[in-house]
């Protein structure tokens, strides 16, 4: 946290005043256990407003499912998180950080933060161990023998040990997006987002993803998930948020979220899909 | 008459036979041998006078010698009191041969080119004394007084006396000496046996006789001659009447029974030819065209310039129908079309035909001229106060030698045209004096620079200076010019326009102020082999650049006489000559010298190119700098300081440049201004900002002898003379050649140096050295090493390519990773801009010029390694390249591979080297090949900067063999080795790596 000593100005004032602000968030969000705060998140692309103003709060073990019609702007929202996309205006506070604050370092956040992709990607010229390994080592958490042994046992724990040697080139997309997982939580995050991590996978290997998700869920991750998976968020999820041209339309427990739907557009979109 | 004598003589001896014994033998001997002596010495195999017609002078060797043939009916024999008229029927071909001696033979030769002696002589005859056989004492004496009269020429002259031309014949007597005599003599001789003994008046004379005369003055003898007939005299030898004997012919047989003495004449004849004159030469040049008055036109097509005289002159033969006239108006027109060959002739005023002559090598003057013509000013008729006093001007004119001076202006020698132009003089002027003129007819009228010149102009303008009046020109076709002055239209016409019969019905003319000739011009076949300057014309000259011979050849390139082509290297001129390119080379004599020596195809043609002496001038009469220059000057001559200065700069391609002066450090007291033109390399001329050349180092040798500090002062050349002379430069130092006009102005030094020009062409004649292929690989590349040029050479390649393409690479990714972040997040605006100018400039431009400004420009003053200079051009050159294959190839590697490097904490670097350029690498794996290969390959322009890469290795071996394909091919097969070697390599690579990842 930071304070100012230069004296009296008027943007000093307001600086300070903002900084009090923070503070009294901050002490909210530890009394409230609140892991990730979001408030008022906007980003354009150029013209386009994709986010209009979304404000949320995920607590530490919440299970968040988001689904949306496609352009909503749920895959954006959740990329703003670990800031891959830069919001245009909003407030998103990270374990009691502001993240979007330019002094921040937001490489150590993304540490925190665990991410994985629609389409894997795995390092195609580093063998399964070595994609699990190099963040680890590369920044400084642990040493080579000690990334070695953690990828192991992750690749143990997804019963893909005989690959540690194997490219990505050899993996089926179920296995690849396994191995993207416990690559991300390699680096033990506080907070794992997943963006559509089954669309890009054969039917067949959609089970083997979740049922990973899932476990990972019942060890108390906190997980942020945009899902076309319907069933799979409403088994899971702890929370439902229904984004629709840029705001939250409609937040829930899954039972309400999908058996009382309150917005007539999650209805009509709840009707197209289920 | 003769003949009947020896008839009478033959019948004596057949009766001498019938009388004795002894005499039978002897007598009968005697023709007999004679016979055979003339036999002996006459050239059987080569010319026969059988069955011919021969001249001989009464009473000579050569006409008793034809008495044989005569008589045996084989010949007719021409006798002649002269020999002049012997010649004189020969050229008349009365006869077909003369016969006589052999040195009046020469002589008539050497004064007639139609007449020839033949070769071999006709005879040879010794002539000696025949002694009696015992009387040894006399013979030595004799011998020693004949080798005593040889020695001191009196032979000589009593042989010219009797035998040889007719013009020296007689000329020098031998006079009897006044001696005491205490004995006599008695020398038998025959009266009938001219030149030799025969009688005159009463007294019998001879060559014989005054021999012996001269041997008896010797001796102390009075000489008895005793005439004989000629059968008598062995007879009257043998019994003793005599003591000695002339005229005896020296055969074998007379040697046994006679003793004779050294011989004191040999009488040669010779057969004298007449000959017609060479043939060749008629054919060459065609009598009929060379006399004009024979010049054919029946028949021709003549281009004249319309209105002209030559018109008028062309017309005559037109109205007779013997030729056609086709008339121009302007002449050069009517050249153009003769040299198309539309024309047989032109005929032309003789100066403006000269002009066109000499930019012109396919058509000629014929040398004698068409006509001569004056040309006057013409005057409306009855206009005769006007005529009087144009008249009373021009006699003026004349007479003060305005009107010579006038001429000599434009149709002078090179040196004089344009060196006294007439000056309008400012004179009271009444009244306006128009003159009507066509100004087409250059130098006489034409038009330079928008204004109406030439000789007539002139002369109106001194006329109207003469006068007092304003001249105004009328220009207008010529056929206007007299009914425009009749007309009133003008004052006076001035054309060039010749005085004839038909123009003086229709006006008055003047006095005429100058003589034109009419000449013919014909097309002629241009010569297509260069052996002297003048057939430089219309030719290819190849010049090394920025030599005296370049300078010397723009000249025939800009009057457009000749192309002149510019080789930055002077042997690639000589490659080009060798290869036929070029007509021929124009080089300094000493490198020309070194290449035909290593050539056989090439010579240098006799006659130089340019010899000019170069000296230094001075203030006149400044004679104790001259002195002291003139002493520098010798002392730098004797220690080889100047020839070393200039083979520096002119010697051949190894020496330039291996002896550079060096100024000394010595004590200086006082300045020395020496003034140059910086224009004339490599004389005088401006390199890296500073004036050097022979000159300025030779001044400087000077300066450094005189301890002097030298000041350079660049001007015009033109300016030199005088700046010297105001005391603005002390010395001129500018190739200044010494000619008479500037010695009038200056005082020069000694020359220090000869420039000479020479020019080399293709010599057909000269047999091609036919090597075989492996003799010239032996050549090329064996002898002397020379492979060792291309290993270097490899070498220097191969390491600039590797170390530019480390730099290239270094800077390369630099400069893609600030583009590529740029285009990622908008960072690093600067750096990108500045990114952007270096890839502009760099592509933009050719890497030539990189390399030549990098090594001219950036690094001049800097003396680096040339390698240095080679890797940070290349390197520069190829990083801008290097640089948009590293950013395309990280442009191809997916987005999410990035930010899955991100979400994973990793930092921007470390994502980028982690992550991205492992991949972006093996993408752009073969475009970088291709740049390395590009950039190998582009390294062969390292010869610019005279860096011995591969390439220039071959050229090394090429000027030294001549050979042009070999080291060439050679140098190509290397190249691609490498460049194959390189591809597989990168391919083997690639293969790996795409393995790995499908594992």
């Amino acid at each position: 946290m930071k304070t100012s000593n230069t004296p009296s100005e008027a943007a000093v004032t307001l600086k300070k005043d903002s900084e009090n602000k923070r503070e009294k968030i901050a002490a909210n969000a530890d009394k409230a256990n609140i892991l990730i705060e979001v408030q008022n998140l906007c980003k354009s692309f150029g013209d386009h407003q994709v986010l209009r103003g979304i404000s949320t709060t995920i607590t530490k073990g919440e299970v968040i499912a988001i689904i949306g019609p496609s352009g909503c702007g749920k895959s954006t929202f959740l990329r703003s998180l670990n800031l891959l996309e830069v919001p245009t205006s909003g407030v998103i506070l990270f374990e009691g950080t502001n993240i979007t604050d330019k002094s921040v370092d937001i490489n150590k956040m993304r540490e925190k933060m665990g991410m994985v992709f629609q389409q894997f990607n795995l390092f195609p010229n580093m063998s399964i161990r070595k994609n699990i390994m190099l963040a680890p080592v590369k920044l400084g958490k642990m040493s080579k023998e000690e990334a070695a042994k953690k990828a192991d046992e992750l690749l143990t724990r997804i019963g893909l040990a005989d690959k540690a040697e194997s490219y990505p080139n050899s993996l089926s997309g179920g296995q690849k997006q396994r191995v993207a997982i416990v690559r991300a939580l390699a680096m033990n995050p506080d907070v794992m987002l997943f963006d559509e991590p089954t669309s890009a996978l054969d039917p067949e290997m959609v089970g083997e993803v979740l049922s990973l998700m899932k476990d990972l869920a019942k060890s108390g991750m906190t997980m942020v998930i945009v899902t076309h998976e319907m069933g799979f968020a409403r088994e899971v999820a702890d929370r439902v948020l229904f984004i629709h041209e840029g705001v939250i339309a409609e937040e829930n427990t899954p039972e309400e979220f999908f058996d009382h739907p309150q917005n007539p557009r999650l209805q009509d979109f709840l009707s197209k899909v289920l | 008459m003769v003949k009947t004598n020896q008839q009478k003589r033959s019948v004596a001896v057949l009766m001498a036979i019938v009388l004795t014994a002894l005499c039978f033998t002897l007598i009968l001997h005697t023709p007999l041998v004679q016979a055979v002596g003339e036999e002996e010495t006459k050239p059987t195999e080569d010319y026969t006078l059988s069955g011919k017609n021969i001249g001989v002078q009464l009473g000579t060797i050569a006409e008793r010698k034809m008495l044989a043939y005569e008589e045996t009916s084989r010949s007719t024999i021409e006798r002649y009191y002269a020999l002049a008229d012997a010649v004189k029927a020969l050229e008349e071909k009365t006869i077909d041969c003369i016969l006589t001696d052999e040195s009046a033979a020469v002589s008539l030769a050497e004064g007639s080119d139609t007449l020839k002696v033949y070769e071999k002589p006709f005879s040879s005859e010794e002539c000696a004394f025949a002694l009696q056989k015992d009387n040894a004492e006399l013979l030595k004496s004799i011998n020693n007084a004949l080798k005593t009269l040889k020695d001191n020429g009196t032979l000589d002259s009593i042989y010219k006396n009797y035998i040889g031309p007719d013009t020296q014949k007689g000329r020098s007597p031998y006079k009897v000496q006044e001696k005491e005599r205490t004995d006599t003599l008695t020398l038998a001789v025959s009266t009938d046996n001219k030149p030799f003994s025969y009688t005159e008046g009463n007294r019998i004379i001879g060559l014989d006789v005054d021999v012996m005369q001269a041997v008896c003055d010797i001796l102390g003898y009075e000489l008895v001659l005793q005439e004989m007939s000629a059968d008598d005299i062995v007879y009257a030898l043998d019994i003793g009447m005599v003591s000695a004997a002339a005229g005896l012919p020296l055969n074998d047989n007379n040697k046994k029974s006679m003793n004779f003495s050294s011989v004191y004449a040999v009488a040669v004849q010779s057969v004298v030819l007449y000959e017609e004159p060479a043939p060749v030469e008629e054919s060459s040049e065609p009598a009929e065209e060379d006399n004009p008055d024979d010049y054919d036109f029946t028949n021709k097509t003549i281009g004249v310039q319309l209105g002209t005289t030559g018109d008028i002159y062309a017309t005559d033969y037109e109205d007779d129908g013997t030729a056609k006239v086709e008339r121009y108006s302007k002449a050069a027109d009517a050249i153009q079309a003769l040299k198309q060959k539309k024309l047989d002739c032109v005929i032309l005023d003789e100066q403006p035909a000269k002009e066109f002559v000499a930019r012109n090598n396919d058509i000629r003057i014929l040398p004698k001229e068409f006509t001569l013509e004056d040309y006057a000013l013409c005057l409306k008729k009855g206009n005769t106060e006007l005529l009087d006093k144009v008249n009373t001007a021009l006699a003026k004119l004349k007479e003060d030698g305005t009107i010579q001076k006038i001429i000599t202006n434009y149709i002078g020698t090179d040196e004089e045209k344009g060196t006294m132009p007439y000056e309008k003089k400012d004179v009271k002027r009444n009244g306006k004096l128009i003159v009507a003129t066509n100004a087409e007819f250059p130098p006489y009228e034409y038009v330079d620079n928008g204004k109406i010149t030439g000789i007539d102009m002139d002369i109106m303008q001194a006329i109207c200076d003469e006068l007092g009046m304003e001249m105004t020109i009328e220009n207008m076709k010529f056929d206007s010019i007299i009914s425009a002055v009749n007309a009133g239209k003008a004052d006076i016409g001035a054309a060039g326009m010749t005085v004839t019969e038909d123009r003086k019905k229709n006006a008055d003319f003047s006095d005429s102020y100058t003589t034109s000739k009419q000449v013919i011009i014909v097309y002629n076949e241009p010569k297509d082999e260069i052996t002297g300057v003048d057939d430089l014309i219309g030719k290819h000259i190849g010049v090394q650049l920025g030599t005296t011979g370049d300078i010397y050849a723009t000249d025939y390139e800009d009057n457009g006489t000749a192309y002149v082509e510019r080789f930055l290297k002077a042997a690639d001129a000589i490659q080009a000559l060798k290869q036929q390119k070029l007509d021929c080379v124009i080089l300094d004599e000493q490198p020309a010298k070194a290449f035909a020596a290593k050539n056989l195809d090439i010579k240098i043609i006799d006659e130089e190119f340019v010899s000019e002496s170069y000296a230094l001038c001075l203030k006149k009469g400044n004679q104790e700098l001259l002195d002291k220059i003139n002493a520098a000057l010798l002392k730098l001559k004797e220690d080889g300081t100047i020839h070393k200065i200039i083979t520096n700069y002119i010697g051949t391609d190894e020496e330039v440049s291996q002896t550079p002066y060096e100024k000394k450090d010595v004590e200086r007291n006082g300045k020395l201004v020496v003034a140059t033109n910086a224009e004339f390399p490599p004389y005088e001329y401006v390199d890296n900002g500073t004036i050097t050349g022979i000159d300025m180092d030779i001044m400087q040798a000077i300066c450094d002898e005189l301890g002097m500090e030298m000041t350079i002062e660049n001007m015009k050349f033109d300016s030199i003379i005088s700046a010297v002379n105001a005391g603005k430069a002390d010395v001129g130092a500018a190739g200044m050649t010494v000619t008479e006009d500037r010695k009038k102005n200056v005082d020069f030094s000694e020359s220090y140096t000869t420039s000479k020009q020479v020019i080399l062409v293709y010599n057909k004649d000269a047999a091609e050295g036919n090597f075989s292929f492996v003799e010239k690989l032996k050549q090329n590349f064996i002898d002397q090493d020379r492979w060792r040029y291309l290993a270097d050479g490899l070498g220097t390649t191969l390491l600039i390519t590797f170390l530019s393409l480390l730099v290239g690479l270094v800077l390369g990714i630099l400069i893609a990773v600030v583009r590529t972040v740029h285009d990622q997040n908008g960072k690093l605006k600067i750096l990108n801009a500045v990114c952007k100018f270096y890839l502009t400039i760099i592509r933009g431009t050719p890497a030539v010029l990189q390399l030549l400004i990098i090594y001219y420009g950036i690094f001049n003053a800097v003396n680096v390694s040339k390698v240095l200079v080679a890797v940070i051009a290349f390197g520069l050159n190829s990083a801008a390249y290097v640089a948009e294959v590293i950013r395309s190839g990280i442009n191809s590697v997916d987005k999410g591979q990035f930010e899955a490097g991100r979400c994973l904490g990793l930092t921007y670097k470390q994502t980028m080297s982690n992550i991205i350029m492992p991949q972006a690498f093996k993408n752009m794996l073969p475009a970088l090949l291709n740049e390395s290969i590009s950039l190998l390959k582009e390294t062969a322009i390292c010869g610019y900067i005279a860096l011995q890469d591969l390439t220039m290795g071959g050229d090394i071996i090429r000027s030294q063999t001549f050979d042009a394909f070999l080291p060439l091919i050679a140098v190509a097969i290397v190249y691609l080795i490498i460049v194959a070697i390189l591809s597989r390599i990168v391919t083997i690579l690639e293969r790996r790596l795409k393995k790995n990842e499908n594992k």
